[in-house]
């Protein structure tokens, strides 16, 4: 054989694969596009009694006082729904998937957020100056995540419930030089850089749309999904609109901002997954995986639940942390 | 069979880069000397006139954009695209752009957003305009003036890494950006790789001081933080879209360009003349 031959057939060495196995086998029969409707903007006090209710999805299924044009009597009080937990199923390869909501515009800045699935870290694994906090690894089989773009519904080149769009747009200048823009009024502030940020991994993500001088004006948001988790084929998600910018939320925006996103297949939350939120934001984790390793990962590696060297003793644990202990009512 | 590899590597070579639509254009820029009258205020609120010191003048932004209009600002400015927010500008898409002088950290943390490039021959000049002209003389880290060029050689080689005066952006001698020009101040200018479209317009501003020295162009919160013994500050950097939304930029003091010139062959050369004051 000769070494041009050779030479071609080690590159098509690399044909052999086509990354499905990093695609989820089970697909439901949740939709992967989804079109939500409207959505009402919640004050900073409807805000805080979802964030105290006990069944956040069923407090959302209720309507807003606001009434728009068309919606009457679309939901209990008139008003469109106060906010949203849903479900979203894989996408086929090569099509984009996701949700969409629209919402009036306030005349002001509102706060968009969206939290999909529960939480994910990054186990530590260094042998020395381990942080003990992270240990435990993530399952990271469970996790999914979403990409938030929003803006005005005008400028959204999707068809909502059919296929996703963007916000891109273009602009002719006075010598007819064509420039693409992005009419994206949502933009995201990671903490590290300034901007243009996502927010990773079921990470919470929001950002601040200033409505000013928009008032009853529609506005799109969607919610692009960017993986779905590997066990189930669901992507579940929350997501709210509340008056005001985000910076105003009080104790900021975290993994428990929204709680119990994390849902079975068709509905209700997975047992427990609120207070895996609740130790994320505790920084916890370590001691409620150790407690409930059903919740992150059955299998615990070796030395995962040592504090300083010290074996975990789940009785003191779940005495000190009642909480976080998933038998505890 | 062994010529097929070659062959397929040399399709690269077919590229015609005269198919560019970038180009490089050159011309001038004339500012009024008059813009060279400027007041300053010192610590203890003294005024001062300062009248005809070409270390005085700013950074020379220049653009280039499909055209200019009348009637956003007092002065003639760029076309905009569309309104994006009720509370900035429209963005101005330029082909293209260039300084003449720009933005520099001068050493010491007091010179943040106050040293230009282009406009002193030495050390010296820099300590003469700042404790005689500007009457605030530069003080170095222990709060104290600084007492010699040596002295300031050696903070900017120290603070910088610098080895030699040629690594100095902000001394330049026998290359000052400006030439006196009867009632003119006038400088070369190159407009490297401007996307280039016939009947495209070069506008700018100069950016003249405001009267405790300060340029509304420069951040100071921006620029490579200085971690040096006890002295924790940036170094300053210009905004980022300065030719995108120039009028958030320009403001009283400031002289714009009133004879916008068009392009209509990269060969052409431009003369922009900042002749109007911004009040």
């Amino acid at each position: 054989m000769s070494s041009a031959r050779l030479f071609l057939l080690a590159l098509l060495a690399g044909c052999d694969r086509n990354a499905s196995d990093i695609l989820p086998d089970y697909k439901s029969d949740l939709p992967p596009v989804v079109n939500i409707g409207e959505m009402g903007v919640l004050t900073m006090g409807e805000f805080a009694e979802l964030q105290a209710e006990l069944s956040p999805w069923d407090w959302c299924e209720g309507a807003t006082g606001g009434e728009i044009p068309g919606l009457e009597g679309e939901y209990p009080g008139g008003g469109p729904r106060r906010c949203i937990y849903g479900e979203l199923g894989a996408p086929e390869l090569g099509v984009n998937g996701g949700a969409t909501f629209n919402f009036a515009g306030t005349g002001g800045e509102v706060c968009v957020i969206v939290d999909p699935e529960a939480v994910f870290w990054s186990a530590s694994i260094a042998e020395i100056g381990r942080k003990d906090e992270w240990a435990y690894p993530d399952d990271t089989l469970d996790d999914g995540d979403i990409d938030m773009y929003g803006g005005l519904s005008s400028y959204y080149t999707g068809s909502p419930g059919i296929d996703l769009g963007d916000f891109i747009g273009f602009y002719t200048d006075s010598l007819g030089r064509t420039v693409e823009i992005d009419y994206s009024e949502c933009k995201m502030d990671s903490g590290y850089i300034s901007d243009v940020a996502r927010g990773g991994r079921a990470a919470v993500e929001s950002c601040t749309i200033d409505t000013t001088g928009r008032e009853g004006v529609s506005f799109t948001v969607v919610l692009d999904t960017f993986s779905v988790p590997l066990n189930d084929g669901v992507l579940s998600f929350g997501a709210v609109v509340v008056n005001g910018p985000c910076e105003n939320v009080p104790n900021g925006i975290t993994e428990c901002t929204l709680r119990g996103e994390s849902q079975e297949t068709g509905g209700g939350m997975i047992t427990c997954s609120d207070r895996l939120e609740e130790a994320f934001c505790a920084e916890n984790v370590q001691g409620f995986c150790c407690a409930n390793p059903e919740m992150c990962n059955e299998v615990v590696p070796e030395g995962a639940c040592e504090v300083e060297g010290q074996p975990f003793d789940r009785d003191v644990f779940c005495a000190e942390n009642p909480t976080l202990c998933c038998e505890n009512e | 069979m062994h010529i097929l590899p070659l062959l397929v590597s040399l399709v690269g070579c077919a590229y015609e880069e005269t198919a560019l639509e970038h180009v490089d254009i050159a011309g001038t820029v004339k500012i009024p000397k008059e813009a060279l009258n400027i007041e300053v205020i010192d610590n203890d609120d003294n005024v001062y006139v300062i009248e005809g010191d070409i270390r005085t003048l700013g950074p020379v932004y220049l653009g280039v954009f499909p055209g200019v209009q009348e009637g956003a600002y007092a002065y003639t400015s760029p076309e905009t695209g569309p309104v994006l927010s009720a509370t900035e500008d429209g963005d101005t898409y330029p082909y293209g752009g260039t300084t003449v002088g720009r933005m520099e950290f001068g050493c010491y943390e007091q010179l943040v957003c106050k040293m230009v490039t282009g406009r002193f021959t030495s050390f010296d000049d820099v300590l003469d305009f700042h404790a005689n002209v500007l009457h605030e003389p530069i003080l170095n880290q222990q709060g104290l003036p600084v007492g010699s060029a040596e002295e300031y050689r050696e903070t900017c080689y120290d603070v910088n890494n610098y080895a030699t005066d040629f690594e100095v952006d902000f001394i330049k001698e026998g290359r000052l950006d400006f030439k006196e020009d009867g009632d003119y101040l006038v400088a070369d200018v190159e407009i490297l790789h401007t996307y280039f479209k016939e009947g495209m317009s070069i506008w700018g501003w100069v950016d003249m001081p405001s009267r405790t020295f300060d340029f509304s162009t420069c951040d100071a919160g921006q620029g490579t933080p200085v971690n040096f013994y006890d002295q924790q500050y940036t170094r300053g950097a210009n905004y980022s879209n300065l030719l995108n939304q120039p009028g958030k930029y320009i403001q009283g003091g400031d002289w714009v360009a009133d004879e916008i010139p068009t392009i209509e062959s990269a060969d052409d050369k431009f003369e922009v003349v900042l002749g109007f004051k911004n009040e």
